[in-house]
């Protein structure tokens, strides 16, 4: 598994569709929850959305133990599974998780660099599915999981949502 | 028993429970570092499931021994309702215990109990 083979960098904003526009901001400073997790991009497709993160020292909850609660999977993997949504469907629409399943296979130790793959792979109607699976850097699968998205027919406008913080 | 409140993971969420008698009600209290969807301002999903699950682990604790450790296994959250940024409270049943293994339910809600928000069924693998 070589994750540097994909070098899509949402630094460039050149010809970046709207959608991706969203994703790009939602990574940048002014979300402080991605921005905690230094989630960062690494492949934007239709078929997957590949993001690195990195656990913060705040998922400590054990005495003398350096283990992160596996919450930081669920973060990581609902995060990273709307926006395979949204590569998917290629619009900035507005989702909602409806369930997330998540299995813990290897437990996650603090400020482990870890990168998530996920796709959206079936849209029916509003509902859309997603799947994916967190690893370590050396590709052992540390959790996996699947999800269900509601895709709102109206609701927030997300267009535009790039340039408002940017003062 | 104060391990999961004190620790750092519980005083990011600010993470509380209120115990009486048999019954503990869980809560925390979110603030903008916990935003999903800064648009509508909702609790972000993963969040949620952190919560429930601390919320679980603390009831497996509290039920089996304060020295009992439970492991998550896995973890199904539904989310009813779009969260706000507001206190959320929970309550986790367990459903069953094991000599391995403790399956726990956990319900949230912010309004009313009557109105609950999200749910999770947790699987703990106990280490003791």
């Amino acid at each position: 598994m070589n994750f540097q083979q994909h070098e899509t960098s949402l630094k460039n904003t050149d010809d970046m569709p709207p959608w991706a526009e969203v994703m790009r901001s939602f990574f940048s400073e002014t979300h402080q929850l991605f921005a905690t997790l230094q989630m960062e991009a690494n492949k934007v497709a239709e078929d997957e959305v590949c993001v690195f993160a990195t656990v913060p020292d705040f998922f400590s909850y054990k005495d003398d133990d350096g283990s992160a609660h596996p919450g930081a999977y669920t973060i990581i993997l609902d995060t990273v599974f709307g926006f395979a949504v949204f590569a998917r469907i290629q619009k900035p629409k507005a989702i909602a998780t409806i369930n997330l399943k998540t299995e813990y296979l290897s437990p996650i130790e603090i400020g482990a660099k870890v990168i998530c793959s996920a796709e959206c792979h079936a849209v029916s109607g509003n509902i859309a599915r997603t799947r994916g699976e967190i690893f370590d850097y050396d590709g052992r699968p540390l959790a996996s999981a699947t999800g269900a998205f509601m895709i709102a027919s109206g609701g927030p406008d997300f267009t535009g949502l790039g340039e408002t913080p940017r003062s | 028993m104060t391990q999961l409140l004190d620790s750092p993971l519980g005083s990011w969420l600010r993470f509380d429970v209120e115990e009486n008698g048999d019954d503990a009600l869980y809560s925390i209290t979110p603030n903008d570092a916990h935003i999903g969807n800064p648009l509508i301002k909702a609790l972000h999903g993963g969040i949620v499931s952190t919560f429930l699950e601390l919320a679980g682990l603390h009831e497996l604790r509290r039920s089996l021994s304060p020295d009992a450790d439970g492991e998550a296994i896995n973890i199904n959250v539904d989310y009813l309702k779009s969260v706000a940024l507001a206190p959320l409270f929970a309550k986790a049943r367990i459903v069953k215990t094991g000599r391995r293994l403790v399956f726990i339910d956990c319900v949230a809600w912010q309004d009313a109990a009557e109105t609950p928000v999200a749910k999770a069924a947790c699987s703990f693998v106990i280490s003791r």
